[in-house]
């Protein structure tokens, strides 16, 4: 089985990249790993506090659970599970272990900044997946793909 | 009326009613507590004026008389009356002075005690009786000059302070709106100044998170589709002209070299063959640009029908077994829902039809027939459709523009094809208000995941 990590800032369109994951490892069972860097607060009270499993759960919008659950429908031949966790250190050695703990080697990321984290004190991991994983693909994503209908104008064809 | 106008007007009002609401407050307040005060002056004089009339002694009589004019002072226009009351309690009617409301004396004789007021003059009545004298009743009553002149004071300082707090008001209002405001102005000058020619200007963006850096952003996503409208007009007249000129060529140089000379049957018929293929080959890109035209009519001119997706692709792959028969469309319908109202489309099945199959044609050719699997699926509200086929793919910086008129993948200009199939699709889908989504990878493959709204009648 293939473990796969692929950056995700809880929005549906980072979901994309889980169809690259099905187009670059075809005829693979899949184990894909969804990482979002976390800052976690510096109080003594919040580093005791802190649960992981709390705080992925007040990242994920029904929306965005519901995408995964759609996904994990869709794809159930080739994906066997499908994680998220929170990678909450600062340098690429404590990347290195969650890479590690994780058993990843190789993972998806987006060219340019495609996903935005916006949730609060969520950050890309796409740099540090570059820099620690053994193989990165990476997918030139710049835009939404929802195309609107005012981009195909046909009313050009009688211009010819 | 402007809208820096209006802020400035609604801030004014606004600030003014609780301006108004508070100085009303304070002068109610104020009058109250003026009016209690001096009644509670009027009260000690009728009680000292009592005990100097219960008296027996004169010499008492003096004192008191004495503490009055020294002390307390004569009030303005104040008048003392004693009335005696008769042994049996009442007070004879003879002797009331008749300007007095009845209730007043009704009010002293049950309470012992009454205050009244009548303009600006306040009256005190006590009933007193020490047992020396018998019960009598004290009614003092004065005008209360320094109160009234406190109150005046009071209502004139108000008043000042209110209309200089609103000239005040109204010039912040009218600064303060026109910062809040300039933003705007400065958006709408710049995009004034955006013309066909200059296009490419954005807005200066902004990071903020509040409304006005959202209608920034708002502007220049705008102008980025708009750039990519005018890019793509462009590009397609081109494209579309190559397209045609084509086969065009192709005809004309066939008919002219047939001409060239006197040739053999045989010559002419193959030339003619050839002038066919070409003119049958503009004859389907004459009709696909016909079939692009009519899906750009609103919903209004379809034949609008309710369709059963699965049903629709079953007769698909019926069509295609037959176009293509080497074809290798596997079909998981696993996932089917039990009601069937799910899986019901309301909509042109003739456009339905053209869409799906044309994705799934594009799949077959472009993966030479290599595996293409299509599932259906349904969530709370829509008909899940996710072709995937493991061929040529498209390269993904080129996946913005596949939806684009003409427009063909650098990967497969060997592959015959005009480029509209998936336009057409597209604009299909989009006018079921569905949502078409493709995610592709060079030599990897191609998933393309259509989402339409079922029906929902119950």
């Amino acid at each position: 089985m293939k473990r796969v990590l692929i950056p995700t800032d809880f929005t549906i369109k980072s979901l994309q990249l889980l169809d690259y994951a099905i187009l670059n490892y075809p005829k693979e069972q899949l184990a894909i790993v969804l990482v979002s860097g976390y800052r976690i607060k510096e109080s003594l009270w919040d580093m005791r506090n802190f649960s992981e499993q709390r705080e992925i759960n007040k990242l994920c919008s029904e929306e965005f659970t519901k995408s995964k659950r759609t996904f994990l429908r869709e794809h159930r031949d080739v994906i066997d599970r499908l994680n998220i966790h929170l990678f909450s250190g600062h340098n690429m050695f404590a990347f290195k272990n969650f890479l590690k703990q994780n058993d990843i080697k190789e993972g998806i990321i987006t060219e340019s900044q495609f996903l935005s984290y916006e949730q609060p004190n969520t950050f890309d991991p796409s740099h540090l997946m570059k820099s620690c994983l053994e193989k990165t693909i990476e997918i030139p994503l710049t835009t939404d793909k929802s195309y609107n209908r005012s981009q195909v104008s046909v009313s050009t064809i009688y211009n010819l | 009326m402007r809208l820096r106008n209006k802020i400035t007007a609604i801030f004014i009002l606004l600030t003014g009613l609780l301006q108004t609401a508070v100085f009303i407050f304070i002068y109610y307040f104020a009058q109250q507590y003026t009016e209690n005060e001096f009644y509670l002056r009027l009260r000690q004089r009728a009680t000292i004026a009592a005990q100097a009339y219960s008296t027996q002694d004169e010499v008492d009589i003096d004192i008191y008389e004495d503490i009055r004019i020294r002390h307390l002072q004569t009030l303005p226009d104040e008048n003392e009356v004693i009335y005696e009351l008769s042994p049996d309690g009442t007070l004879p009617l003879s002797e009331i002075d008749h300007n007095l409301p009845e209730s007043f004396i009704n009010v002293i004789l049950s309470e012992e005690y009454a205050e009244f007021k009548r303009g600006s003059s306040y009256y005190t009545g006590l009933l007193y009786d020490d047992g020396k004298k018998g019960a009598f009743i004290v009614i003092l009553s004065a005008r209360d000059v320094y109160g009234a002149g406190k109150l005046e004071n009071l209502r004139n300082i108000l008043f000042g302070a209110f209309f200089i707090s609103l000239i005040f008001i109204s010039v912040l209002g009218q600064y303060y709106a026109t910062q809040a405001l300039s933003p705007i102005a400065r958006i709408t000058r710049k995009v004034n100044s955006i013309r066909a020619e200059n296009l490419y200007t954005r807005l200066d963006s902004v990071n903020a998170k509040d409304e006005l850096a959202e209608l920034t952003r708002t502007f220049n996503n705008m102008l980025d589709r708009l750039q990519i409208s005018f890019d793509l007009q462009n590009n397609f007249i081109n494209h579309a002209s190559h397209e045609l000129r084509n086969p065009l060529t192709a005809i004309l140089g066939q008919t002219e070299i047939a001409q060239a000379k006197e040739r053999s049957v045989e010559e002419y018929r193959n030339a003619l063959k050839k002038v066919e293929l070409e003119a049958s080959r503009l004859d389907t890109l004459v009709n696909g640009l016909l079939k692009l035209a009519k899906t750009d009519f609103d919903s209004k001119g379809l034949v609008v029908d309710i369709i059963r997706v699965d049903q629709i692709i079953i007769e698909i792959m019926e069509d295609l077994d037959i176009a293509i028969p080497e074809n290798k469309v596997k079909l998981y319908f696993e996932d089917l829902p039990e009601d069937e109202r799910q899986l019901t489309v309301s909509g042109s099945e003739t456009l339905l039809k053209v869409a799906l199959s044309n994705i799934l044609e594009n799949a077959c050719k472009f993966s030479n027939n290599k595996g293409v699997t299509l599932k259906i699926l349904t969530d709370d509200s829509h008909i899940l459709l996710t072709i995937r086929d493991e061929g040529v793919g498209i390269p993904t910086d080129e996946l913005k523009n596949i939806f684009e008129p003409f427009y063909r993948g650098s990967n497969v200009r060997n592959v015959e094809g005009f480029g509209f199939g998936l336009p057409l699709a597209y604009r299909i889908i989009t006018l079921h208000n569905g949502e078409i989504r493709v995610s592709s990878q060079v030599n990897k493959g191609t998933i393309v995941k259509i989402k339409l709204p079922y029906m929902t009648i119950s």
